[in-house]
């Protein structure tokens, strides 16, 4: 099979050759140790980069690539550097900058402060974010030719939470709901406008990134979920599976209580099952037969701090509880990040490859 | 539920997680002359000991956590100066920061919070504390209890590096030593030979006055 056909097989609850591999994101520092090559995310290298990081994937053998427009630190993320090495980025997140490249700053906190500060906020334009979209798209497309092509957005929960710090969009959602729709409601605009662009463009899959919860359970009441954050989850998943593309969500946590609803509109992946927080093979007994499963490689512990053999382990742990039947595909449990160490990505791989292959009877 | 009348209404405020009522009503206690510390130990603390139950059954998630603490700050806000001017010796002192590299600090603010509103007296260093810091403070402030927290797992050597820290300036035997945050785990702490390991700030506090009541 090829990586596409391996890939679309398990996203149809079907068995393929193999468990199919993904990663949200491959930081930098590994993406140069698989490839030997630098990416500098700026307007003048970005194809460049997104070769680099395809052949990054298909080194390791991963069987997807996913874009996120108008996100992460390229140059036009950082918009207004407050100090030194500590800047606002476009979405009115704070991220103070590493002594390396990678994929994300680390968050420190939102810069929103009331309702004032958002007043005067300029959101992004999302005609910017396809205009940036459409100048790679031959290369987006070249890249599809080989790995199933995913396109990400984050959802307005998250951005939400970045842009006025989580504890005080958390607690808008109680005390003032009317903002805390205001700004879901300008970010799911923009967000369509993206995916439709990745419809137009041909992409695969959509990525629903929205964080929902925490290890132990949702970070709002389920029932405020409901009526504040499920609607844009829902109506966003329904309109690209209604275009005949798969839509994949993503949020970190223990999803438990509110599975059901994130399914509802047709969902067809989950990611990335966190494994301090959820049992994958309890979720594929009560999902298995409805959604393909992405992730729970414990990629905080065991690929961080653990020895290569313990990488091994924990992906044949995943196999052995979610891969029977079909529908699923390994992944770490977030991304790999940089302070995974590349012997533990390559193990990680490399285990996948060798006991993830399915006998010819489909066992 | 406390007998007092005033203290039942900062009880009911944080309950309700209802800041102005809360406020409104923990200065007029302090302004009839109750003292600061029995506001917080028999209307704030009780109240939260409730939320903190229901966190941790289930009935209520990590926002209304948030929201009691918010409401609590705006008592212990309240009666800053009168704490000041009362020179009552808390149960306990706590020095809590996250470890070097480490900038997401909701976690350390709730437990800091719900610590304080506990009675503790807190010395938050912030985010992004060296051992060496965490080490010279414990000399010079005499906590009962060093805190840290950490979400990154590459930060992890630094509970290590801060209880060694902690041992080299003489100060490890006088403290007890918790940790928490999303890369902290039990395993870790019976490595490091730590005291404690909790995996919310509820449970944390919990376990910080069992150390100190």
């Amino acid at each position: 099979m090829t990586e596409r056909e391996r890939a679309m097989a398990a996203l149809d609850l079907k068995i393929p050759d193999r468990v199919p591999i993904f990663d949200i994101a491959v930081d930098y520092p590994i993406v140069k140790a698989i490839t030997g090559k630098e990416i500098a995310l700026t307007a003048q290298t970005i194809e460049n980069d997104l070769k680099v990081m395809a052949e990054c994937n298909s080194k390791l053998g991963l069987d997807f690539f996913v874009y996120y427009p108008g996100y992460g630190i390229s140059e036009s993320g950082k918009v207004n550097y407050i100090k030194e090495k500590t800047y606002i980025d476009s979405w009115g997140a704070i991220r103070k900058e590493l002594d390396f490249p990678a994929y994300e700053h680390l968050y420190i906190g939102g810069s929103i402060k009331n309702e004032e500060d958002y007043a005067n906020f300029h959101f992004p334009d999302p005609q910017k974010a396809i205009d940036a979209l459409l100048d790679v798209e031959r290369t987006l497309k070249e890249i599809q030719e080989h790995l199933l092509l995913v396109g990400g957005v984050v959802g307005g929960f998250t951005t939400g939470m970045e842009m006025r710090g989580v504890a005080n969009f958390l607690i808008d959602c109680h005390r003032n709901p009317q903002f805390a729709k205001r700004i879901m409601d300008t970010v799911y605009s923009f967000n369509i406008e993206i995916a439709k662009a990745f419809a137009d463009i041909g992409v695969d899959v959509v990525l629903y990134d929205d964080d929902y919860a925490d290890l132990k359970g949702p970070l709002l009441a389920p029932k405020i979920w409901r009526d504040l954050v499920k609607p844009y989850q829902n109506s966003f998943v329904k309109e690209f599976r209604k275009r005949g593309l798969w839509a994949i969500e993503h949020s970190d946590g223990n999803l438990n209580l509110i599975l059901d609803d994130l399914i509802e509109p047709g969902l067809s992946g989950l990611h990335p099952i966190e494994p301090l927080a959820m049992k994958i093979g309890e979720v594929k007994k009560r999902y298995g037969s409805r959604i393909c499963l992405i992730g729970n490689v414990d990629c905080g512990n065991t690929m961080t701090l653990g020895t290569e053999e313990d990488v091994r382990r924990d992906v044949r742990r995943c196999i052995d509880e979610a891969s029977a039947g079909g529908g699923h595909i390994l992944s770490a449990s977030n991304s790999l990040h940089w302070q995974i160490p590349v012997r533990n990505v390559l193990a990680m791989a490399d285990e996948a490859k060798r006991y993830g292959r399915y006998q010819k009877n489909g066992g | 539920m406390p007998s007092d009348e005033v203290l039942t209404e900062i009880y009911n405020a944080i309950i309700d997680f209802d800041s102005d009522r809360a406020r409104h009503t923990a200065e007029k206690a302090a302004q009839s002359g109750m003292s600061a510390y029995k506001v917080v130990m028999d209307g704030l603390s009780p109240a939260l000991e409730e939320i903190g139950k229901k966190y941790e059954s289930g009935e209520y998630f990590l926002s209304e956590l948030l929201l009691a603490a918010d409401t609590a700050k705006s008592v212990l806000d309240a009666l800053k100066p009168h704490f000041q001017a009362e020179s009552r010796r808390k149960p306990g002192r706590v020095l809590i920061g996250t470890v070097e590299g480490d900038l997401h600090d909701i976690g350390k603010n709730l437990f800091s919070t719900l610590a304080a509103a506990s009675g503790y007296e807190v010395i938050d260093l912030g985010t992004d504390v060296s051992p060496r810091t965490f080490a010279q403070k414990t000399l010079q402030a005499k906590p009962d209890v060093v805190a840290m927290s950490s979400l990154l797992s590459t930060t992890v050597p630094k509970f290590r590096e801060t209880v060694e820290e902690l041992r080299k300036q003489g100060v490890r035997e006088r403290v007890e030593i918790i940790i928490g945050g999303a890369a902290a785990t039990q395993q870790i702490a019976n490595e490091y030979g730590i005291e404690g390991y909790e995996r919310d700030a509820v449970a944390g506090v919990k376990r910080v006055t069992k150390w100190l009541r």
